[in-house]
């Protein structure tokens, strides 16, 4: 009656995305993140008129705080929660490659994380200039939602209990400390990058660098959860 | 021989060995010890979760007693504006927000999670089907946070300010630093409070940890940050609103400090101490109808 | 034909914690229970034949290849652990087609696969409810559910009766001893012994981490010499049956009881034989006979009541 193959690597992606999605939709992570994403709405829409021509740096700054903790919320906090309830048992004594499980929660994660953070962006935008934001400020958002991503992946995978803890305090007590500092040294921090990127700071021009570079943080970061979930057991 | 039927017993008890327990019982009214003594113990078993914190704070403090002594006699005038100011009066309120930080990441850690780890683990079916009321748990949870940031958020102003008593020149100046004692006491018990209730009021709204933590983190960091920012620009009360900004403006003002051009600048101490009162006061509100609500419909039984 | 599974000085450490200690074992097939006391290394165990697990040391192999670092040879084996934990929010379809997506099953026939083995588990009534509502037997019902739903070789049912009631057991115990029959090598680990010895006679025994004892328990039982076997005649002349097997040499003891006589004997084949002919000879009316020891449960009991000491 059943086929005796193993799933490839791509189909064993989808099937951990689509059961980490749809247990997503269930849940109340959902309303949790939406609930985060509304606060730069409701500063936009408390500060209205009132803020200068720093309108834009301000509101993407705190994009950037609420994508720190709204992709650990979801990865790592996705991940985390397999190993506690110890249904990674399910996931790991299936014919799967290990990463495809991490590389699932990614790819159902990253973009609605992404979707959540669009929608909080452009609605701030809005509310309190009346247009839309310029087109590159969704890049370095959407790029910075993958490589912030892969940074709470890689955490998870390094520590799967306390993955979500450890990422939001990488990023608010490291990642964003660090980019703003007047040294070499900012550049391997991915809100840097991303406001290299949005083109609010004009001092922060290089905009090849700054894909370069967080494309690059996003592998650095997923290497390592590849390799450390290789080694994991349940 | 008689033929009459021996007649049976309507019951009988049979003698197992079991005693039941006839000594002295602890009373209902100390029964918060336990829990706080067995949030503190559980707190103190891994390095992540609370020891680490403690470290960062034992850090700051000899930084800052460091700076206070090795500096103590120079002007920190690029730092306090205009009015003239040495490190050794500076260091302690200056170093505040360092502690501030070791307590939000002992809330994050501990506190956040505390309601909320009870209710997703059936904690609470063990603790209520026992003589446990709600508010021996709700005080009991509550002192042993207060315990855990009162060690990151009080001792080390404290040692501070006794330090700073070592550094007086002659006995006037002794007696006039004996103040700072009471006031280093006093920022690191609010401080501790805030950083226990508050969290804690979060864990209790959510039946996930994790989802707790994240909420507390956007509003203690995301929203605060937010507000902290609208009170620099406007030099209204909203700034109060930031529990950090709050807690900093307390301390500068409690130590003399009005016009650091910190983060607390145009946050006056009144709206400051209103906004934390009302903090913990909302938080614990929220906490006790969160648990006796939790109690009553028999929610905790872990699936 | 290969052996299924091959330990070869296997051990596993947890820190400092030993679980499993210098295994050597081979099964060839059929059904095993795997018993043994609370932390005696039987999760441990199962975890690494369905590759959850890395051997501390030493090899285990199933199907010739490391489950751990083998992919395909998982695609052979059904796990269904021991804790009762699942994906809560899917409903008993969503997690079981997810679950044979995820061994193999093309994406179109998961889903009839799925529908088979709840099927199989008697929860097709209950396949569109989200697993959230289940109670324990049907939880467990849709774990194992999970476990055949990609036809494996080889399955490894870790407790699979713990909270199930008694109905349930029975149901489950037949639906367990069909796929038996239909060729699945399976290992069962449970506390349950009554409902073991309705699955198999064949058992494996670990006890702090080692393999105790392994084989038929009656062969087992046989072996262990520390106590004689007990044999339980209730007739209407336990003197006589007695007076006739005092004199024999496998006889330990006898025990007058109220409605017969209890035999504790070293051979109780020949002791069988010798109570057959005391019968026949002199007409002694047999109302019953049994062994109240011969069976998983004393021979569990002797094995590791005193500390595994034969």
């Amino acid at each position: 009656m059943t086929d005796k193959g193993v799933p490839s690597a791509l189909g064993a992606t989808f099937a951990v995305a689509e059961v980490t999605l749809r247990r997503l939709l269930r849940g109340r992570a959902l309303w949790v993140g939406l609930a985060i994403s509304a606060i730069p709405v409701l500063f936009a829409a408390g500060t209205r008129g009132k803020l200068g021509v720093s309108v834009g740096e301000d509101l993407f700054t705190f994009e950037e705080l609420v994508l720190s903790v709204l992709a650990p919320m979801f990865v790592a906090s996705s991940i985390g929660e397999e190993i506690e309830d110890r249904t990674l048992t399910y996931l790991w004594s299936r014919p799967v490659p290990r990463w495809s499980v991490l590389a699932g929660k990614l790819c159902a994660l990253a973009p609605l994380v992404l979707a959540i953070v669009f929608v909080s962006w452009t609605t701030a935008v809005v509310v309190s200039v009346n247009a839309p934001p310029p087109a590159q400020s969704y890049v370095a958002l959407a790029l910075g939602t993958v490589a912030v991503s892969a940074v709470a992946t890689g955490l998870a995978a390094v520590s799967p209990r306390h993955g979500m803890a450890f990422s939001i305090v990488f990023m608010l007590f490291f990642d964003i400390p660090v980019g703003v500092l007047p040294a070499t040294v900012a550049k391997i921090s991915v809100t840097y990058q991303m406001r290299t990127l949005s083109g609010f700071f004009p001092s922060q021009h290089d905009l090849a660098g700054a894909i370069v570079a967080m494309l690059l943080i996003g592998v650095a970061w997923g290497a390592l959860a590849a390799w450390r979930i290789r080694r994991l057991e349940a | 021989m008689s033929t009459e039927a021996t007649p049976r017993p309507a019951g009988t008890i049979y003698d197992l060995g079991y005693k039941r327990y006839a000594g002295a019982r602890r009373s209902s009214a100390t029964r918060w010890r336990v829990l706080m003594r067995n949030q503190v113990a559980t707190a103190w078993k891994t390095w992540w979760r609370y020891r680490s914190h403690l470290a960062y704070a034992v850090g700051t403090t000899l930084i800052a007693g460091a700076v206070m002594y090795i500096f103590s006699e120079r002007i920190a005038r690029s730092l306090i504006g205009d009015k003239a100011t040495t490190f050794a009066d500076a260091a302690l309120p200056l170093s505040i927000q360092w502690y501030t930080r070791a307590g939000f990441l002992v809330s994050l850690t501990v506190g956040a999670r505390i309601v909320a780890s009870d209710i997703q683990a059936g904690a609470f079916t063990f603790y209520f089907a026992r003589s446990v009321r709600p508010r021996d748990y709700i005080i009991g949870k509550l002192a042993g946070m207060c315990v855990l940031t009162a060690g990151v958020c009080l001792a080390g102003p404290v040692l501070l300010s006794i330090a700073r008593l070592g550094l007086s020149s002659d006995t006037d100046a002794l007696v006039h630093a004996l103040a700072l004692v009471p006031k280093a006491i006093a920022i690191g018990l609010l401080g501790a409070l805030v950083f226990a209730a508050v969290p804690m009021a979060f864990s209790s709204l959510l039946a996930n940890g994790r989802y707790a933590v994240a909420l507390w983190t956007a509003y203690y960091l995301v929203f605060g940050q937010i507000v902290s920012g609208i009170g620099r620009g406007s030099q209204g009360w909203i700034g109060a609103l930031d529990i950090a900004t709050s807690l900093d403006s307390v301390a500068f003002h409690l130590f003399g400090l009005e016009s650091f051009p910190g983060r607390a600048v145009n946050v006056a101490a009144g709206p400051a101490l209103a906004s934390l009162l009302v903090h913990i006061a909302v938080a614990l509100v929220i906490v006790s109808v969160q648990v006796r609500r939790a109690q009553g419909s028999g929610v905790g039984g872990a699936t | 034909m290969s052996d299924v599974v091959i330990a070869d000085n296997v051990s596993k450490w947890y820190g400092h914690v030993l679980g499993i200690s210098d295994v050597s074992w081979r099964l060839a097939g059929g059904v095993v229970g795997l018993l043994g006391p609370n932390g005696a290394g039987k999760s441990t165990l199962m975890k690494m034949m369905a590759g959850l697990l890395r051997p501390s040391r030493g090899a285990l192999t199933v199907f010739g290849a490391s489950p751990f670092e083998d992919i395909a040879v998982r695609r052979r084996i059904g796990y269904a652990p021991e804790h009762e934990k699942t994906w809560d929010e899917l409903t008993a379809l969503e997690l079981v087609t997810a679950m044979a997506k995820l061994a193999g099953v093309p994406g179109t026939r998961a889903r009839l696969a799925a529908e088979v083995a709840l099927g199989q588990m008697g929860m097709t009534d209950a396949q569109h409810r989200r697993v959230k509502g289940f109670s324990k037997g049907m939880r467990q019902r849709t774990k194992l559910a999970t476990a055949i739903a990609h036809d494996p070789d080889f399955l490894l049912l870790d407790e699979p009766l713990t909270g199930v009631d008694p109905i349930a057991r029975v149901d489950i115990v037949a639906r367990i001893r069909t796929l038996a029959e239909a060729g699945k090598t399976i290992v069962v680990s449970s506390h349950v012994l009554y409902e073991i010895e309705a699955l198999t006679s064949e058992i494996v025994v670990i006890h702090r981490g080692q393999v105790l004892a392994e084989g038929n328990v009656y062969e087992i039982r046989k072996l262990i010499d520390r106590y004689p076997h007990r044999i339980r005649v209730e007739c209407d002349q336990p003197r006589v049956v007695a007076g006739s097997l005092a004199t024999s040499e496998h006889v330990a003891r006898l025990v007058f009881e109220r409605a017969g006589l209890l035999i504790e004997t070293r051979d109780p084949d020949r002791c069988y034989d010798e109570l057959a002919s005391v019968v026949i000879e002199r007409g002694v009316r047999v109302t019953s006979l049994s062994s109240p020891d011969n069976n998983l449960g004393a021979v569990f009991e002797y094995l590791t009541g005193d500390g595994g000491r034969r």
